[in-house]
């Protein structure tokens, strides 16, 4: 998109200001984490699922549309995560809640450390050079007896903890992510390193030209996607206590984050919030239906791409002109 | 002994792996495309085999030639119903529709005809084998690695030397200057893609011919490709090839030392190549 077209454009938009997004999010955050007042045990658990899968989401949407890596291998995070965090606090006692910190740190690093690796392919053959390195976990963790081999392992620290306060402690791990996929991912977007994965998105040479380093603006965008991709994997697994590798390292995750983008909107906050909420109501209602179920998500993706390729909120912004987290800087 | 036994089952397997990627190879090299549900394709191709199987008593070979008709026609319509619309300078349309379509012939193969693993039936020539210097080999196997040198050789020859062989190449070199000469380059892509899924149902075929297929091997079928094209270095054809027997051979030797480890040896050799000769072995041989 040329300068001249944001500018223009951005005319038309109606963006609130940063601080009223954020109070927004602020506002948010506190309602859903004093949800557990009125909810029950099984509801809490459903709301954890969605908030770490819209964390997915959110994670390929900074990877694939606003630092231009689509990467077909993101399940590769959300198992490293999870097996990090598994296998430090079941051999050495630690509190797992602690370790999340760990779990980011073990992602990103793995990340950083595949990078000079992966960056050499373009495009679609970076994204499946991802996916490449994704089946080789998924082999080696299944033939491993200290990871568990094919049939994993149970998280031992938390089952002599208080049951109550291990769900209620999950399900705020859950909202705190959500928070960081919303209104941290749209401080990251609007700070220096946000505007130049942008740039180097839209126009390599010309992001190059204006001084922006290319390789390692997109290092640090893969390193901080991929980073938090993998702690929401590891507070997934850490809610359902049990973690093996065909589930963990499955490429189906990598379908329900592309689901959620695309039909949301890629290149947009706002598209996997409405993404994720299309994705769970389709679930509940096609429920049992197996495999056409997924055969419609496919479908649904194919179709977006021919009408919309911006998702339904590409389509919104579009038409209405609105824009709630808005990355756009204006001109004075 | 058995050593050269092994690595002589690696390049019969590779010669398959090879056919794989120049299905992909191709389409990438003619439009800037990959087609991510190229693997699925594959076993969608295999499937039509299996049914089409009955139809060539005696000489199971056959039945490539109708499946490799049904997959061109396939090719024709996907990219001129499909792809074609979402052309342009951004590539993660084209990417997504294909992911979309995979999933949805993935699931659909499924649903249809169940998880079971199958193989395309080959009557006497299953068991076939022929002697050289005190070493056994599978008749069905060599015969695929001739024939899949063949179709390397032919489309070779073809896109030299035919008419519109040297249209896909213009094409590809530059599909705006072409226009000035009056070639419609949506065309010759629809051509492309047929051939190019032709090729992989030819290799799908034959790779359910000769071990088994359930609808999800398509993604291990996908990975190959990718890495045969990536070894072999991005737009060489005999590279391809190379990258092919390098594949399989991994393999088989992989599974040697280690039966339950999969396709993890190839994907490593992949990877080391990747760090090592980033260019692949065209990259390498053009230095």
């Amino acid at each position: 998109m040329t300068a001249l077209r944001i500018s223009r454009k951005a005319s038309r938009l109606r963006a609130p200001s940063p601080k009223l997004v954020l109070a927004g999010c602020g506002i948010a955050a506190l309602i859903l984490a004093a949800a557990p007042l009125a909810l029950d045990v099984g509801d809490l658990r459903l709301i954890i699922e969605i908030l770490t899968v819209f964390a997915f989401a959110q994670t390929w949407n900074l990877l694939a549309g606003y630092a231009g890596l689509m990467s077909f291998g993101q399940h590769l995070f959300i198992g490293l995560g999870a097996y990090c965090l598994f296998v430090i606090s079941n051999r050495t006692g630690a509190n797992p809640f602690y370790l999340l910190p760990v779990a980011f740190l073990f992602s990103a690093g793995a990340a950083a450390l595949i990078s000079p690796m992966v960056f050499r392919l373009r495009h679609a053959y970076f994204a499946i050079g991802v996916w490449v390195l994704a089946e080789v976990a998924r082999l080696y963790v299944s033939q491993e007896d200290w990871l568990g081999s094919t049939s994993g392992m149970a998280l031992v620290a938390t089952r002599d903890m208080d049951h109550t306060w291990v769900a209620l402690a999950n399900y705020w791990v859950a909202v705190a992510l959500g928070v960081v996929c919303t209104a941290g991912f749209y401080l990251l977007l609007t700070s220096r390193l946000g505007l130049a994965l942008v740039a180097v998105r839209d126009n390599e040479s010309a992001a190059a030209a204006s001084g922006i380093d290319v390789w390692w603006t997109r290092f640090y965008g893969f390193a901080i996607a991929s980073g938090v991709c993998g702690l929401a994997g590891a507070a997934y697994y850490m809610s359902v206590f049990h973690l093996e590798p065909g589930a963990a390292f499955d490429a189906n995750w990598v379908v329900v984050m592309l689901f959620i983008v695309i039909i949301g909107g890629v290149g947009t906050i706002e598209g996997p919030i409405l993404g994720t909420a299309i994705y769970f109501l389709l679930r509940g209602w096609l429920a049992g239906t197996g495999n056409l179920y997924l055969m419609l998500l496919g479908a649904a993706a194919v179709a977006t791409m021919l009408i919309s390729p911006k998702g339904i909120w590409g389509a919104v912004r579009r038409r209405y002109g609105i824009e709630i987290f808005s990355a756009r800087r204006l001109a004075d | 002994m058995i050593w050269i036994e092994t690595i002589a089952n690696g390049i019969f397997l590779g010669g398959l792996y090879a056919l794989i990627g120049l299905g992909l190879g191709f389409t990438f090299g003619v439009m800037k495309i990959v087609n991510i549900a190229q693997g699925d394709f594959i076993v969608a191709a295999a499937f039509i085999g299996l049914a089409l199987a009955p139809w060539t008593p005696g000489a199971a070979l056959l039945v490539v030639i109708p499946v490799a008709i049904i997959a061109f026609l396939i090719g024709l319509a996907l990219q001129s119903l499909l792809i074609n619309r979402v052309l342009g300078k951004d590539q993660i349309p084209q990417i997504l529709l294909t992911f979309g379509i995979a999933i949805i012939l993935r699931n659909g193969m499924v649903e249809w005809f169940g998880a079971n693993s199958r193989s395309i039936p080959t009557g006497s020539l299953r068991f076939a084998s022929f002697s050289v210097g005190g070493l056994r080999f599978g008749v069905l196997p060599a015969l695929v690695l001739v024939i899949a040198l063949c179709l390397f050789a032919a489309l070779h020859w073809w896109l030299r030397h035919s008419r519109m062989g040297r249209t896909i190449v213009a094409t590809a070199d530059d599909y705006e200057v072409v226009q000035l000469l009056g070639v419609n380059y949506r065309r010759v892509y629809n051509i492309a893609t047929g051939i190019a899924l032709a090729l992989s149902a030819i290799a799908g075929v034959l790779l359910g011919m000769r071990g088994s297929f359930t609808p999800y091997s398509g993604v291990d079928r996908l990975l190959i490709a990718f890495e045969v094209v990536i070894i072999g270095g991005i737009g060489s054809f005999w590279g391809m090839f190379a990258g092919g027997l390098i594949l399989g051979v991994t393999q088989i030797v992989g599974l040697k030392f280690d039966p339950t480890a999969g396709l993890m040896y190839g994907h490593i050799v992949f990877f080391l190549i990747l760090i090592f000769a980033p260019m692949g072995i065209a990259g390498l041989l053009r230095r």
